[in-house]
């Protein structure tokens, strides 16, 4: 893969675009085209996709703009500019836990493994994550379940572990004195960071009035419930160290930091050992940064991170609930879609802890891991040991994720496979290229399964019709090349009787994207520079619950690239550069009521 | 209590004796109904009933006059209920025609809020830029529960039946652009909303115990809520929006905590009927069982509206692209797959037939629970307007924003007294209707979502 140079969508625009454009303007028919102005595609042309209000309705967009073809994954005017000179870590908006998070985070500080927030309302998904701070928006049944899983909790801990949580005997010392140690101690690891006055004040008093209303312990109660629907619990609230004057951008507070570097790599509350740093003021430097973010990367809270940050950006969980026609595919079970879930969770767990850790091996590996049952399904030799273990998969053509029966059962059709939506998941989601939709009042209907044709045949029509083909071509000649795994995953070498032809093209690739089968794709993709600047783009969304939406975040990610590059796209180091970046130990100076 | 509602009078007729006064003076109220309130004096409710990938329109348009319409098989089930069914066809979701990308995320972000829909940043070029990402505006449910701040348990109910993804190919309902309210899949936790939990607290049978635990709930949320106010003036702009919000559903949560008794412990197996309406089991249906599930969730919202626990809800069936194979109809192909086959396709336009006629019969379901709970000389389907609402107009050959078909049902307490009607339009938008619904609700307003688009109600409404 290249060094993720920022400005390649230039080049692509430039070779590509004008003529996709072209042609897909035609596509329309008998709509009306927008008026153009004949200047064709160009990197200082805005509007590279439609801009809100640009479009008049019943119109498509215009030729300036590639239609429905690809657009550039990053602003491309500004590559290595003067400006990544100066620290900016960018727009950060003030982050809620997530479900995931809560439950993770309410283990660590209370021991307790009841994962309340299951039953909270769902996050709003976004770029395929589920934690965008911005889409984290609160709602009433979001409220009375903080609410709900505080108290139960608080009853929890009161009833279970008083003595524990309180840290001193009421007996000995007060009541009172004993509550407002519990406040201090058990607020600083709640808040993740020493309590100001006035959090002490508010917990204090809602402690006393619990006391009043159900004694001590109903005081502690109340006190803890209060605590754990706080702003400063469920939400990451951060100000930053007091700014020189004039200063636009802050370090973090160690605390933050902290708290940062906790939720990055373990998706939960800083554990001892960090919060003594951070009150020892051991976070001060980058070398202490790097420390402990190796210390906790080590950790096996770390794998579980991987493991829903690919769940999630592998489309896994579209596995949940998965049916299929079992008139056409009755090998397909009811258990079937969380074997493979496994498969794939297992895979990407061993490639990133137990073996090379790099980007290309996730795409390129020969081997996946089975259990007998789904090694039966597959037609794979039955694994040795029980469990799912690792077996050779390149008999059937098989390397990487890409080509396992998970992701390629979501990305199919209840009863066939889904050659478009296989090839529109890796632009969007390996390449991160943006596919326009049809235009309106544009038809789009599926060809029926015949059981004379390949799929490749059945969507001839795309090819055939250059009205069609203009578009298609992006995604069509990808999802071909995956025709050897059916509707649920299993491979075949033949559909109908006649040979699948599994050439394909990932048209636009920098360097020539012909392949032929899909190990070849898997190949081409890993030592493409797209796919690499991609899952950059997706770790920095995860990682920072945020859209590289900035001409700072270029910078960032321009770092990130680079890091990753160098360090042979290993996913360990991508994930430990991710808490090296400006976006991640900066944080702009808050302005009260302004603009963030 | 400033109002008399629903819940006022269980509570009488739970009393005996005093039943009867009760309505009386209830009945007093209607020469002066307030905003909200029947003529009757009985609360109105509003429930929004979404299907989604479109309609089909020869399976649906029913043929003839206004009075004399004649209703497709499909609508079968509705038959026994013409009288309290409005038709309204050919409305444009003006919104739709004014937003972007994705025809899917496109409508599901304007057909209830009548405004441009909030899109990905161009720029960013990310894997969606240009797309529809969230409605830009609040949803007509919501500006309803917004203007009539209601006194009841919950401010509204959202509920989907089918469908994984939240977020703007999954919600129907939204508090404020950018602001969605996702429903619930599980008719078990909306059972358990119902009937303990958050808003209501103290869920005990001794009733000195469940009062205490009341008090401390409410010490909880006023100690909460201060650390919300605390940090608000200390943030930027976007963050503080974001806490603000936060800090006005837990003020929320605290007046509703103010108003209600503390809750009944969860029944069971209570008759339903008659004044013990509003006391039922929790739901026994598992995700596997589908139809069970659908007759759940349309119960407990029936269970929802007779206990007066809240006056608005969302009821989706479906999320927009959702693929689901309604198995259990004998269908082998996903929804979505199929929306997209050509009118020609007989044998699509049979499956999308079972599809539907699936969801009228919940609406029936529906339908009948609320006329089975009596308000007054009627029922409270006579205080209910049920909004059936699509996410597009047509389904298959192209997904379009424009001929829309709703249906209206139910007469909101009078507002809407001439039922039996079939109304079309010529492409007027949507927003006109919704203008039209706010007027049944006694709320005043000359426009709803994005005033360029259209402005008043729909006429012969």
């Amino acid at each position: 893969m290249g060094s993720g140079r920022l400005d390649h969508p230039r080049h692509f625009l430039r070779r590509i675009a004008p003529a996709v454009a072209l042609v897909c303007l035609s596509c329309t028919g008998d709509i009306q085209p927008a008026a153009t102005d004949g200047q064709g595609v160009g990197p200082d042309r805005p509007g590279i996709v439609p801009m809100p209000g640009a479009k008049p309705v019943g119109t498509v967009t215009q030729p300036g703009n590639p239609g429905f073809g690809l657009t550039p994954a990053l602003p491309p005017e500004r590559a290595s500019s003067p400006s990544c000179k100066a620290v900016e870590p960018g727009a950060q908006v003030i982050r809620r836990l997530t479900r995931l998070e809560y439950n993770k985070t309410v283990r660590d500080l209370l021991g307790s493994d009841t994962a309340p927030a299951t039953a909270f309302p769902a996050e709003n998904v976004v770029h395929s994550f589920d934690n965008e701070a911005v889409s984290l928006t609160a709602s009433p049944e979001l409220i009375e379940g903080y609410t709900d899983a505080a108290i139960r909790l608080a009853t929890e801990a009161v009833d279970t572990k008083l003595s524990a949580i309180l840290g001193c005997d009421p007996a000995t010392v007060g009541e009172d004195v004993c509550a407002g140690k519990f406040v201090d101690t058990f607020g600083k690891r709640a808040y993740r960071r020493p309590l100001t006055v006035e959090d002490r004040t508010v917990l204090m008093d809602t402690y006393a009035q619990g006391k009043t209303i159900s004694g001590f312990k109903g005081g502690i109660r109340v006190a803890l419930a209060t605590m754990l629907g706080s702003v400063h619990f469920l939400y990451r609230v951060e100000f930053g160290a007091t700014p020189k004057a004039g200063q636009t951008v802050a370090s973090l507070t160690q605390w933050e930091l902290a708290t940062r570097l906790s939720y990055l790599i373990w998706r939960t509350m800083p554990d001892a050992t960090l919060l003594a740093a951070a009150e020892a003021n051991k976070l001060g430097t980058r070398d202490e940064i790097d420390a402990q973010a190796s210390r906790l990367l080590s950790d096996p809270k770390a794998r579980d991170t991987v493991a829903d940050f690919h769940e999630q950006w592998l489309h896994l969980r579209g596995l949940d609930g998965l049916t299929k026609d079992t008139k056409v595919y009755p090998a397909f079970h009811a258990d079937t879609p969380g074997l493979m879930k496994q498969e794939t969770l297992k895979f990407v767990d061993h490639v990133i802890w137990e073996s090379e850790g790099t980007l290309s091996q996730l795409y390129t590996a020969p081997f996946t891991f089975v259990n007998t049952a789904l090694a039966q399904y597959y037609g794979l030799p039955a694994p040795v040991g029980a469990g799912f273990q690792k077996v050779a998969a390149d008999t059937q053509g098989r390397a990487g994720f890409l080509t396992q029966g998970g992701l390629m059962s979501v990305l199919a059709q209840e009863n066939q496979t889904h050659p478009i939506r296989r090839g529109a998941y890796v632009r969007k989601e390996l390449l991160c290229q943006t596919l326009q939709p049809p235009p309106d009042g544009v038809m789009i209907v599926f060809p029926p399964v015949d059981p004379t044709l390949t799929g490749r045949e059945r969507f001839v029509q795309h090819r055939a019709d250059p009205k069609c083909a203009a578009c298609h071509m992006l995604t069509d000649p990808i999802g071909f090349g995956l025709e050897t795994f059916d509707g649920i995953g299993q491979y075949r070498q033949k559909e109908n009787g006649k040979t699948i032809d599994t050439t394909g093209d990932v048209v636009g690739l920098k360097g020539g994207g012909q392949f032929a089968g899909a190990a070849q794709l898997g190949a081409l993709l890993a030592k493409s520079e797209e796919a690499g600047d991609c899952a950059v783009l997706a770790w920095f969304r995860y990682a920072y619950g945020r859209d590289a939406d900035s001409v700072a975040d270029a910078c960032t990610l321009d770092v990130l690239k680079r890091t990753f590059a160098g360090a042979n796209f290993k996913v360990k180091d991508l994930i430990a550069e991710l808490a090296k970046t400006d976006a991640f130990q900066f944080r702009r100076v808050i302005t009260p009521g302004g603009a963030q | 209590m400033n109002r008399m509602n629903r819940r006022a009078v269980l509570r009488g007729l739970a009393g005996t004796s005093i039943a009867l006064p009760w309505l009386e003076a209830m009945n007093m109220r209607k020469a002066h109904a307030a905003p909200g309130m029947s003529d009757t004096g009985f609360p109105k409710r509003f429930i929004v009933w979404a299907t989604c990938n479109g309609f089909h329109p020869p399976i649906w348009d029913p043929s003839g006059g206004e009075t004399d319409f004649v209703m497709r098989p499909v609508h079968k089930a509705l038959e026994p209920f013409k009288k309290d069914l409005v038709i309204v066809a050919g409305l444009n979701d003006a919104a739709f025609g004014a937003s972007h990308g994705d025809l899917h995320s496109r409508g599901m972000c304007t057909f209830m809020s009548g405004t441009e829909s909030i899109v990905n940043a161009a720029a960013n070029g990310g894997a969606f830029g240009g797309e529809s990402k969230a409605s830009g505006g609040i949803t007509l449910d919501q500006e309803i529960v917004k203007r009539l701040a209601p006194n009841t348990k919950f401010p509204s109910l959202e509920m989907t039946f089918i469908g994984a993804a939240t977020g703007p190919y999954g919600t129907t309902s939204y508090l404020d652009a950018s602001k969605p309210l996702s429903g619930s899949k599980d008719p078990n936790a909306v059972f358990n909303r119902l009937f303990s939990g958050g808003a209501g607290g103290g869920a005990s049978a001794d009733p000195a115990t469940a009062a205490r635990l009341v008090a401390e709930r409410r010490s909880i949320l006023d100690g909460v809520g201060k650390t919300y106010q605390g940090l608000l003036p200390k943030l930027g702009m976007a963050d503080r929006d974001k806490v603000d919000s936060h800090l006005t559903q837990i003020r929320d949560l605290e007046k509703r905590l103010q108003v209600m008794q503390p809750a009944p412990a969860a029944p069971a197996g209570s008759p339903v009927g008659g004044a013990t309406a509003c006391l039922k089991a929790p739901p026994a249906s598992s995700a596997s069982d589908r139809p069970a599930q659908a007759a759940a969730f349309v119960d407990l919202l029936g269970t929802a509206i007779a206990c007066d626990l809240t006056r608005v809800a969302t009821m989706q069936w479906e999320m927009t692209t959702g693929n689901s194979v309604y198995s259990w109809l004998g269908i082998s192909r996903g929804h979505h797959d199929m929306s997209h086959d050509g009118d020609e396709r007989s044998d699509t336009v049979a499956e999308l037939t079972k599809i539907h006629t699936f969801y009228v019969e919940q609406l029936a379901r529906l339908v009948t629970r609320l006329k089975s709970i009596p308000e007054g000389n009627g029922t409270a389907l006579d205080n209910t307007i049920i909004l059936h609402v699509c996410d597009l107009g047509r389904g298959n050959n192209g997904h379009t924003g424009t001929n829309k078909f709703h249906m209206l049902l139910g007469h909101g307490g009078g507002a809407l007294k001439n039922g039996g009607r079939l109304l079309r339009y010529t492409g007027d938008a949507n927003n006109k209707l919704f203008v039209s619904i706010l007027h049944m609700f006694d709320i005043p307003a000359n426009t709803f979502g994005d005033p360029s688009l259209s402005s008043g109600p729909l006429a012969r409404l």
